[in-house]
C-alpha cells in the first residue's frame, strides 16, 4: 500500500461523505415537487412532457398502477432501442457504414441498457454508430437511471406516508428525476470531462501512423456526454470496448477519481433523502455507514491482496514490492497510469455500485480479489448501489434484519415506524430470491450445456468464474465483465438478457408492492419494545444479515470458482 | 424473421413481469396473517 493510494481512497471517501447531505436535501425537494433553483427554467419543458403524454402529474398511482406503468414504459423502451440498434444503417452519422448488430445481440443489449445494467457483449466503437452511441444508449441510460430513482423515491414514500393508497405518480417521478436530477449533473460532469480531455465530437475517426509506420485508426466521438450518464447513472456502458480503462474515457488521475465519485453520489444521497422523507436522518446514515464499513472491508481486502503480488511468483523469489522502478504488487491487467489503488478502488465501487464500469481487467485480478468482486455483486448491489436500486436492495435488507430480529423477541417487526407484516416479508423474499436463481441457475446451464462450455477462454475454476461473473454481473444489473469469456453468442446473448430481466423486474415489482403495503399502514409509535433502527447495534445486525444471507446463497458457488483458483496458486 | 421471435421473446418477458406483477398483488389482496398482530 502507497500514501498515495491511501490518499486516493480518503479523497473519495470524504468527497462522497461531503455531497451526501446537499444532494439529499435537493432530491427530497425534487421528488416532493418543492421549489428549486431549476424549476423556473426546465418547468415549462416538464409540463410539456406531461401534455404530450397525457398525463395528470396530480393523479397519484396505487401500487399496482405505478408498477403497470413502469413495465408499459419498458415494454417501450426495449422495443425502441432494439429498433435503433437493428436499424443503424439507415440512421445518419454512421460514418463508419456499420451494419446492424445480429438480432439476438441487439436484444441483448436493449435489454441491458433499459434495464440499467449495460452488459456489453460487443465493443462500442466497432459495432455502433454515433446515432446509436447517442440516441440508443446514452439516452437509455438517463431513463433507466431515472426510472430506478423513481422506484426508489416510490418505497421511501411507503415508508413515509400514513394509510394511503397512493406511493406517487410513475410518470411524474420519472420526468422529475430526468430534468431535475440527472440532466443538470451530467452537463455540468461531461463539461470537466470535456476540460479534462475527454473528446466529443462528431468528426470520424483519425488515421494515424505508429512508430513503426503503420497505420492506425484511433476511434473517438461523443464520448464525455456519454460518459457522465454512463457514471452517474449506475450504467457503465462505455463508449469504448476498454470502458474506463481507455484514455478517451479515462484520461488522468483527476478523472478517475471524478468517476467514482460520479458512480457514488446519487446513491449514497438517497440515503440522506430516505432519512428526510421518513423524519429521521439518522436512518439515513445508519444505512451510509452501512453501505461504507461493507465497502471499506472489499476494499481492505482488494487492495491488501492486489498490492502483496501474485503467491505464484513467490516461488522464483521474485520482487513485487512498489518502489521507484516499479508500481510493485499484481500490475496484470491494471493501467500503468492508475497503477494498483485506482484501479483496487475502482472495482471496488463499481461492482458495489452496481455501475459496472472498469478502469481494469478484472479477470487479471488475483482469485481472492475476484471473489470480493463477487461477493459485492452477489449481496444485491447494496453497497451504495446503482441510483435506486441500492438503496431498496439495502431497505430490503432491513426488512429482514427486523423481521428476525422480531422473531427473536418475539414482537412485531416495525421499521421507521411501520409494522413489518407477513405480506412484506414474503415480497422481500421473493425479491431477494430472484437474482440468486437467476445468476445460480443460468450459470449451472452454461456449465454443462455445449454453446456455454464453447465460449470460454480459461478452463478450470477461472473458465468457472468467468460464467459465474456473467451470470452474476447481469443478475444484479451490474453489467461489468470479468473478460475471458465470448458471450456474444445467441446462447449468451440471450441467457444474460434473462438474467438482466429478472434481476430488474423481478426485484422492482415486489419493492412497489411493498411500498403500497406499507403507504396503508397507519404509523406506529415507539415503545419500550420497539427495537431502535438507527443505532450501531442494529447496524451491525444489519451487516450481518446482508453477509449471511449473501453467503449462503453463494459461497458454494464462491468455493468452487475463485477459492479452488487460490489455493491451486499455492507452493506445490 | 428472427426480429420477430425476439419482439416475441420480449413479450413473454414483459407479459410474465405483469403477471408477476399479478400474482404479487393478489398475495398482498388475499394476505391477512399476523395483521396488526404481534408474531
Amino acid at each position: 500500500m502507497t500514501a498515495a493510494g491511501l490518499i486516493e481512497i480518503a479523497l473519495l471517501v470524504v468527497l462522497v461523505g461531503l455531497l451526501t447531505r446537499p444532494l439529499g436535501a435537493y432530491l427530497t425537494r425534487v421528488y416532493a415537487g418543492e421549489s428549486i433553483l431549476l424549476r423556473p427554467i426546465l418547468g415549462p419543458l416538464e409540463k410539456t412532457l406531461y401534455r404530450l403524454a397525457c398525463v395528470d402529474p396530480s393523479a397519484e398511482q396505487s401500487w399496482y398502477r405505478y408498477a403497470v406503468s413502469f413495465l408499459v414504459f419498458h415494454v417501450i423502451s426495449v422495443a425502441t432501442l432494439y429498433g435503433v440498434l437493428r436499424l443503424q444503417p439507415l440512421w445518419p452519422l454512421n460514418l463508419q457504414h456499420l451494419p446492424a448488430p445480429a438480432a439476438d445481440l441487439a436484444l441483448n443489449t436493449a435489454v441491458s441498457f433499459v434495464t440499467n445494467t449495460s452488459w456489453q457483449s460487443y465493443a462500442g466503437e466497432t459495432t455502433l454508430s454515433y446515432a446509436a452511441q447517442m440516441t440508443g444508449i446514452t439516452v437509455h441510460s438517463f431513463l433507466s437511471a431515472a426510472s430506478g430513482l423513481a422506484v426508489a423515491v416510490a418505497l421511501i414514500r411507503g415508508f413515509a406516508r400514513r394509510q394511503s393508497s397512493a406511493i406517487g405518480n410513475f410518470w411524474v417521478d420519472l420526468a422529475r428525476g430526468m430534468l431535475y436530477v440527472l440532466l443538470p449533473l451530467c452537463v455540468v460532469s461531461a463539461l470537466i470531462l470535456v476540460a479534462a480531455g475527454v473528446p466529443q465530437t462528431l468528426a470520424s475517426s483519425i488515421e494515424a501512423t505508429t512508430l513503426e509506420g503503420g497505420r492506425q485508426l484511433i476511434a473517438r466521438g461523443p464520448v464525455a456526454s456519454q460518459e457522465a450518464i454512463k457514471l452517474l447513472s449506475g450504467d457503465g456502458g462505455g463508449f469504448f470496448n476498454a470502458n474506463s480503462a481507455h484514455p478517451f474515457e479515462n484520461p488522468t488521475p483527476l478523472t478517475n477519481l471524478l468517476e467514482m465519485l460520479l458512480i457514488f453520489a446519487l446513491g449514497a444521497a438517497l440515503t440522506n433523502c430516505f432519512g428526510r422523507m421518513v423524519q429521521s436522518e439518522r436512518h439515513g446514515w445508519m444505512l451510509l455507514a452501512v453501505m461504507g464499513i461493507l465497502f471499506g472491508l472489499g476494499l481492505v481486502g482488494l487492495y491488501a491482496l492486489e498490492a502483496s503480488g501474485n503467491p505464484a511468483f513467490t516461488a522464483f523469489n521474485l520482487d513485487q514490492m512498489p518502489s521507484t522502478r516499479q508500481a510493485g504488487g499484481n500490475m496484470e491487467g491494471k493501467e500503468v497510469r492508475f497503477g494498483i489503488a485506482a484501479s483496487v478502488v475502482f472495482a471496488n465501487v463499481s461492482t458495489a455500485s452496481s455501475d459496472g464500469a472498469v478502469n481494469a481487467m478484472h479477470d487479471s485480478f488475483l482469485p481472492l480479489s475476484g471473489a470480493i468482486l463477487l461477493a459485492n455483486m452477489m449481496v444485491d448491489e447494496v453497497i451504495v448501489g446503482a441510483p435506486g436500486s441500492g438503496l431498496y436492495g439495502m431497505l430490503l435488507f432491513c426488512i429482514v434484519a427486523v423481521f428476525v430480529a422480531g422473531l427473536m423477541v418475539g414482537r412485531t417487526p416495525e421499521y421507521v415506524g411501520k409494522k413489518i407484516e407477513s405480506s412484506e416479508v414474503k415480497m422481500t423474499i421473493l425479491a431477494l430470491a430472484c437474482v440468486p436463481a437467476a445468476a445460480l441457475g443460468l450459470s449451472a446451464i452454461a456449465c454443462v450445456s455445449g454453446p456455454g462450455l464453447a465460449a470460454l477462454g480459461n478452463a478450470g475454476p477461472h473458465g468457472y468464474s468467468e460464467i459465474l461473473y456473467a451470470y452474476t454481473s447481469a443478475a444484479a444489473t451490474n453489467g461489468s465483465a470479468f473478460a475471458g469469456l465470448n458471450a456474444n453468442s445467441p446462447f449468451y446473448n440471450l441467457t444474460l438478457a434473462l438474467a438482466m430481466f429478472v434481476g430488474r423486474f423481478f426485484v422492482i415489482v415486489p419493492v412497489l408492492a411493498i411500498a403500497g403495503s406499507l403507504a396503508r399502514k397507519r404509523a406506529v409509535p415507539p415503545s419500550a419494545g420497539t427495537l431502535p433502527t438507527d443505532r450501531a447495534l442494529f447496524a451491525g445486525f444489519l451487516m450481518g444479515v446482508i453477509l449471511i444471507v449473501g453467503g449462503l446463497t453463494y459461497l458454494p458457488a464462491l468455493a468452487l470458482g475463485p477459492v479452488v483458483e487460490h489455493l491451486q496458486m499455492g507452493p506445490g | 424473421m428472427l426480429d420477430v421471435i425476439m419482439l416475441a421473446l420480449m413479450a413473454v418477458f414483459f407479459v410474465t413481469a405483469w403477471a408477476f406483477a399479478g400474482l404479487c398483488d393478489r398475495l398482498l389482496s388475499t394476505d391477512t396473517t399476523g395483521k396488526d398482530r404481534d408474531l
